[in-house]
């Protein structure tokens, strides 16, 4: 079965990149555009990876961060957080709230998929890259 | 100091409870030459504080004993209210310990008065006036200062946003270009010939150029605002200066040229930011892969510095152009451009080897470079070791 990815992201170009190239790789793939479409998509049909940004309008991705981990539905889903913001307290933050990986953008796209496939396969790892 | 032909009269408040002691400094004010006194007498300790609170004088002398209450009294109690007035402590005690006592609650000078004179009084006034201006002047610097500072330092934040808010803009856009560009090279949407693979490679290339400049201009930023900071701990440079080399060699081979490293044994831990001497490890290995021709070579060397005991020095040789001798000094300077052939590779920002320096200037090391023209360069730095 094809592990379902959530990616949360405000660019739409970098979201259809992540998707065109995560399906390639035979990924199923959901979108959200912002923080309130992100976290009901996450609820409705919890995914087994979020890729989420962290600078997005209403709400960022730290913040929703929190939301999905404080939910039963959603807590042990593995995030992966995405920035392009270079703030170097942003890396401690995410992981202190549960982020499985870190990317800076542009990123690694094979370092980003090795990242996503440790991630759900070992939810509970955290990776620093 | 006051000048002593001013026509200006120096409002004095006397207090001063023995009436042959004020008519004697009246009369010691009245031997003045060139400077009018204009003395008002406070008979008693509440009349004085009463009036000194006023601040309509430029001077008050001060009596020791005032009654049941005493000079130092009324010091303090004048000081309460953060009266501006400076005050002379005349005594007839000819005590010492009274001089700091005095001094402690905020009298300015102290005379006996079994030492009084009308030159010493009026030396005594001027200098008492001009010390209080002088601390009126400096408090008004410091305030100066305190709002230039704050200044400065809204000044610093609102650059350190916008770079921010630059980054974050020019990388977004950036990473969705790299990103399709690398959907094309992986076929997704269709096989590609050489040529246009060849062209997606070229601009791959320029979203790495980008990329890189938008890192200097930010890490710029940083350093020149004081907001880097590092994050030092005892490692291994060893280790670091070979991943270092593993990452660039597909650059090495796709030019043909040999990387290789010489690791002296037992090499003593350092303190370092591994993530900074990261950066500068590639931003030195990168520029002697850029300016040296294909089939040369770079050669890594780390060892104790023979010069400088306790510290590791890490030289980066290669056999590339060369640098001039009379552009070796600017070299690591901010925006400094070799002279070079202007079709040559592009020179950059010309921020790179400065980042590079202040880096090792917070690791408290040093970084200095010999180049012979035509035959290469060998950049090299130090850390100090840990323990």
């Amino acid at each position: 079965m094809n592990n379902k990815v959530l990616i949360i992201e405000d660019d739409e170009n970098i979201s259809k990149a992540l998707e065109v190239r995560l399906n390639a790789r035979g990924y199923q793939i959901s979108t959200a555009f912002d923080a309130v479409m992100g976290i009901q998509k996450a609820l409705n049909t919890p995914p087994d990876a979020i890729l989420l940004d962290i600078t997005m309008p209403g709400g960022n991705g730290l913040t929703l961060a929190e939301r999905l981990k404080a939910s039963t539905k959603t807590q042990d889903v593995p995030i992966i957080f995405l920035t392009a913001s270079k703030q170097p307290e942003l890396r401690q933050k995410a992981m202190a709230l549960g982020g499985t990986a870190f990317f800076e953008k542009p990123y690694d796209f094979n370092y980003l998929l090795a990242a996503l496939r440790a991630s759900i396969e070992h939810p509970n790892v955290c990776l620093s890259l | 100091m006051q000048n002593p032909g001013a026509t200006t009269p120096i409002k004095v408040l006397l207090v001063e409870d023995d009436e042959d002691d004020a008519i004697i400094t009246q009369a010691l004010l009245d031997q003045s030459s060139g400077q009018r006194f204009e003395l008002e007498w406070a008979r008693s300790f509440d009349a004085g504080l009463t009036r000194i609170k006023e601040h309509n004088h430029d001077i008050g002398l001060l009596d020791f004993n005032l009654g049941a209450k005493t000079g130092i009294d009324f010091l303090r109690e004048a000081h309460l209210d953060q009266q501006q007035t400076p005050i002379i402590m005349l005594t007839g005690q000819g005590n010492e310990s009274l001089v700091i006592q005095a001094l402690e609650s905020g009298a300015i000078d102290y005379i006996p008065k079994r030492n009084i004179s009308a030159e010493n009084l009026q030396r005594a006034i001027f200098q008492g006036m001009d010390k209080i201006r002088l601390q009126a002047e400096l408090t008004a610097y410091q305030r100066q200062l305190e709002n230039t500072n704050k200044v400065l330092k809204q000044r610093t934040d609102e650059i350190q946003r916008f770079y921010h808010l630059l980054a974050h803009e020019l990388k977004t856009p950036l990473t969705a270009a790299s990103e399709f560009v690398n959907i094309l090279l992986e076929g997704i949407p269709g096989s590609l010939n050489s040529e246009q693979t060849d062209y997606l490679h070229l601009i791959q290339g320029c979203c790495g150029h980008l990329d890189r400049n938008i890192n200097d201009l930010y890490e710029i930023t940083r350093l020149e605002t004081g907001k880097l900071s590092l994050t030092q701990q005892p490692a291994d440079v060893g280790p670091l200066v070979t991943d270092v080399l593993n990452y660039l060699a597909p650059k090495a081979q796709a030019k043909n040229i040999t990387l290789d490293t010489c690791l002296a044994p037992n090499l003593p831990y350092v303190m370092m930011d591994v993530q900074r001497i990261r950066q500068v490890l590639l931003n030195l290995v990168g520029n002697a892969l850029k300016f040296t021709q294909k089939a040369g070579t770079i050669f890594v060397v780390v060892g104790e510095d023979p010069l400088c005991p306790g510290r590791v020095r890490v030289a980066i040789q290669d056999t590339g152009i060369g640098i001039p001798q009379d552009q070796l000094n600017g070299i690591f300077e901010r925006l400094y451009q070799v002279e070079q052939d202007p079709s040559a590779t592009s020179p950059g920002l010309g921020l790179g080897l400065f980042i590079c320096r202040e880096l090792i200037k917070l690791h408290e090391g040093t970084i200095s470079l010999t180049s012979t023209e035509g035959q290469g360069s060998t950049f090299s730095f130090t850390l100090r070791c840990a323990g």
